[in-house]
């Protein structure tokens, strides 16, 4: 774990706390500072399945949402969709949409860059992530399906 | 559809009833939750005289959706069952705080299925925009939520501003969590 916050022995971000409104108030070289790890994700089913032409196949949209933590107290909590998106012969997971959190980035004089602009640096952080494994393997453990097949095809670094 | 809301004194007759049976076919029957049933219909300790109400009735006359709403100057579900949600706040106690619970708007007419049923169909959007109304009209300014994780994103399809309050925690199989919503961000 990066040690740039002020870390307790008992592994507790000592600037980290839960605000009255119930963000956890952070930088963004605090954020980066903490290790997330996944927590439970979930597919979800496929209602409305796109069109095919194609005869003898049809190519279903697979979704579903992931859950990331970390171990600090208070919890940073975040949460996106994914989509597994398919081309040129290739599998892979993309983030669909923003990121959920309990988090509220300050600069570095407390003051809150706003749900926008958090929303926007949590995304590029998660795309830096290496998120994509641990979904794969959690999926296809728990619906034991055709995903055992997917290749995640980026090879990214973790936070 | 319409609207019909209000503390159990103040409903049309047999709405408390309709109500609480529609829970129990929601959250019991379909869900799976474990929770108290008597009688067909799903009641605990939090439905009280000062409890509100609000419920879409389709054009047929079908309860199509509930939300309960809970002042937190009383004992309200995360209060008493899950603080844990709270990621170490102390649960709120404040006149301008309320929690939603035991939302959902599901369709028994419509063909079942996806994990995000419970909130899938057309009353979703006025059944949530009509609670949290309802609760701004009786002093509300942010709502808190004990919910499957599934309503985060409810909520952000509907525009409302809302942000989580901690980490999911698992019950019965299911993945929940707290939700702050602000009343008037956005509806």
């Amino acid at each position: 774990m990066n040690s740039r916050g002020h870390w307790s022995s008992r592994g507790e971000l000592a600037s980290l706390a839960v605000s009255p409104d119930g963000y956890v108030r952070l930088t963004v070289a605090a954020f980066r500072a903490i290790r997330l790890a996944h927590l439970l994700s979930e597919l979800d089913a496929d209602a409305n399945p796109p069109p095919s032409r194609a005869s003898g196949a049809c190519l279903a949209s697979i979704k579903g949402y992931t859950e990331w933590t970390s171990q600090t107290r208070p919890a940073l909590s975040l949460g996106w969709d994914w989509r597994i998106a398919t081309g040129a012969g290739q599998v892979r997971y993309q983030r669909d949409g923003e990121v959920r959190s309990n988090v509220m980035l300050v600069d570095a004089r407390r003051r809150d860059l706003g749900a926008l602009a958090t929303a926007v640096l949590l995304c590029a952080a998660i795309d830096i992530l290496d998120w994509e494994t641990a979904v794969d393997h959690f999926i296809s453990n728990r619906y034991a399906c055709n995903l055992s097949n997917l290749t995640v095809t980026e090879n990214r670094s973790s936070l | 559809m319409r609207i019909i809301s209000g503390a159990v004194a103040g409903l049309p007759e047999g709405y408390y009833g309709r109500v609480t049976h529609y829970r129990q076919r929601v959250f019991v029957e379909q869900l799976g939750w474990r929770l108290q049933v008597h009688d067909g219909c799903e009641t605990d300790q939090f439905d009280r005289a000062d409890t509100v109400y609000v419920m879409v009735e389709d054009d047929a006359g079908n309860i199509a959706g509930c939300a309960r709403l809970l002042q937190t100057t009383q004992p309200y579900l995360l209060s008493e069952i899950f603080p844990q949600l709270l990621n170490g706040l102390a649960p709120p106690r404040d006149a301008s705080v309320w929690e939603l619970s035991r939302f959902a708007a599901m369709d028994f007419n419509a063909r079942a299925a996806t994990p995000l049923a419970q909130f899938s169909h057309s009353a979703t959007a006025l059944l949530m925009r009509s609670a949290v109304a309802c609760a701004a009209e009786r002093g509300a300014q942010r709502l808190i939520t004990v919910s499957p994780v599934g309503i985060e994103r409810l909520i952000r399809r509907l525009g409302l501003q809302a942000h989580r309050a901690g980490p999911p925690i698992i019950v019965d199989g299911q993945a929940i969590f707290a939700c702050w919503i602000e009343v008037g961000g956005g509806i």
